[in-house]
């Protein structure tokens, strides 16, 4: 419960300090606060506390947004439970897969994001002007992700909460039981 | 059965809050078709606490950018500011050159006068050099014998006699000054038409050598070249008569003159493009062509 309140709160805050700082960048260039801390969530906290954190990401993100109710809420229950497939395949552990993964995962969020506005009949950016704003953001989003990911450590270090500063452990599969 | 559960519990959440999400997502866009959606309790607690934070986190961003404005503005002032001091540098170039241009046209004309009143061609010349030896007082001009310029010829400038060009190489002569110790000229008190002779005396003044006839020489008195000796013109100014010795029981008199041309400053002369006879003779047997 704490880890989920303290996961939560951290989207809340980097949610905000997102759209206090969109306002000063170029448009596209403010990375997304929401989109990463579920990342860094999936990959720090796997279980249910992560999942019910990620969405209620998406649930603060509605709310601030423009979107309507339950859109961000889940696009963000995807991002998560991807990230956990991609963990469980790939092994995220490492910053360079890690940042490359995020890169990938913006462009796949804006294409299921105009995918899930087409399907509830709201007009949605699709080709050459979604790519203009897509690119910046993908790339401003890998680029923070390594110090948002510190600054996720760092807080939950401060919080206590000693589990949830290491990534989630893999255990390697033994041989197969007799 | 529960150990299903607990394996499955979050697969099975994930899929509760994918369907509450969906559902809430097309229950929304259908109020919204429909105008009927309100702003709920949880929306506008969420919007009045974001307002402030939001604003806080801005502040620091806020004073970065303007920060930041301001030291582009500040360099973009700097840059402006060298672009208008450069400016204000090439106008004052511009406006020397055309005070100089004021004041040399002024010469020109005072000039004119004096070659119309002379009838002798008058080329002007750069002064570029001062004599090297501080017991003689000469100039070097940029001008020589390729310009028709010979020995014996008579320099001035608007305001009078110079002195008198005594050597000269295809490109430049030198000028031997009134000051000069050497220099004498035949000069008369233009009011009362004393006679006399104007000495250089190697300083700042000239010393007039007259024979005394009455109290015919005072203070102020203008002294011009009589034109004796063929020398100078008759009419050149040669200075002003500054103060006349006292001496009752000498014949000849001395006055102290201060010379029309201020030598200090001299920078632009004209060479009077005429030799007298007598200076003819002098200077045609040390290799030295005649005046045209």
């Amino acid at each position: 419960m704490r880890r989920l309140v303290t996961a939560w709160t951290l989207g809340v805050l980097g949610l905000l300090a997102g759209g206090a700082l969109a306002g000063f960048l170029p448009y596209g260039w403010c990375p997304d606060a929401g989109l990463l801390l579920v990342v860094i969530v999936a990959l720090r906290a796997p279980g249910v506390s992560g999942c019910l954190a990620a969405w209620g990401i998406g649930w603060v993100t509605d709310l601030l947004s423009g979107a309507p109710l339950g859109q961000y809420a889940s696009l963000r229950l995807l991002a998560w439970a991807t990230t956990r497939l991609a963990d469980h395949q790939l092994n995220l552990r490492r910053p360079v897969l890690q940042v490359g993964f995020v890169a990938l995962l913006t462009c796949a969020d804006a294409f299921a994001l105009a995918g899930l506005a087409r399907l509830v009949g709201q007009p949605a950016a699709f080709g050459l002007p979604l790519v203009g704003i897509l690119l910046p953001h993908a790339l401003a989003n890998a680029a923070t992700l390594l110090v948002v990911d510190r600054a996720v450590a760092w807080s939950l270090a401060r919080l206590g909460d000693r589990e949830g500063t290491r990534p989630a452990l893999r255990l390697p599969a033994g041989p197969a039981l007799p | 059965m529960r150990d299903l559960l607990e394996r499955l519990r979050v697969p099975l959440l994930f899929g509760l809050l994918i369907v509450v999400s969906l559902v809430a997502l097309a229950s929304d866009r259908r109020a919204l078709r429909d105008r009927t959606r309100g702003d709920g309790w949880w929306s506008t607690l969420l919007l009045e606490v974001a307002m402030p934070v939001q604003k806080t986190l801005a502040l620091p961003a806020e004073l970065v950018s303007d920060a930041w404005s301001r030291y582009v503005d500040l360099v973009r002032l700097r840059q402006h500011n060298e672009r208008l001091e450069a400016r204000i540098a090439e106008l004052e170039d511009e406006n020397l050159q055309f005070r100089e241009a004021l004041v040399a046209g002024g010469r020109l004309g005072r000039i004119v006068e004096m070659r119309e009143d002379f009838a002798a061609p008058m080329l002007p010349a750069e002064v570029v050099g001062q004599d090297v030896s501080p017991w003689f007082r000469s100039i070097l001009l940029d001008r020589g014998r390729s310009h028709e310029v010979r020995s014996g010829m008579p320099v001035v400038t608007d305001r009078g006699l110079a002195g008198l060009v005594t050597a000269t190489s295809p490109h430049a002569g030198r000028v031997t000054l009134l000051l000069d110790r050497q220099s004498a000229v035949d000069a008369i008190v233009q009011r009362s038409r004393a006679r006399g002779i104007v000495h250089g005396q190697g300083k700042d003044e000239l010393e007039f050598v007259f024979v005394v006839r009455g109290d015919d020489v005072q203070s102020g008195d203008v002294i011009i070249t009589s034109g004796m000796g063929g020398v100078y013109p008759k009419g050149l100014r040669i200075g002003d008569v500054v103060a006349v010795s006292a001496d009752e029981e000498r014949l000849v008199h001395t006055a102290r003159l201060r010379p029309a041309v201020d030598f200090g400053r001299l920078e632009q002369v004209f060479v009077m493009l005429r030799r007298g006879p007598t200076l003819d003779l002098l200077y045609e047997g040390e290799g030295d062509e005649p005046a045209p």
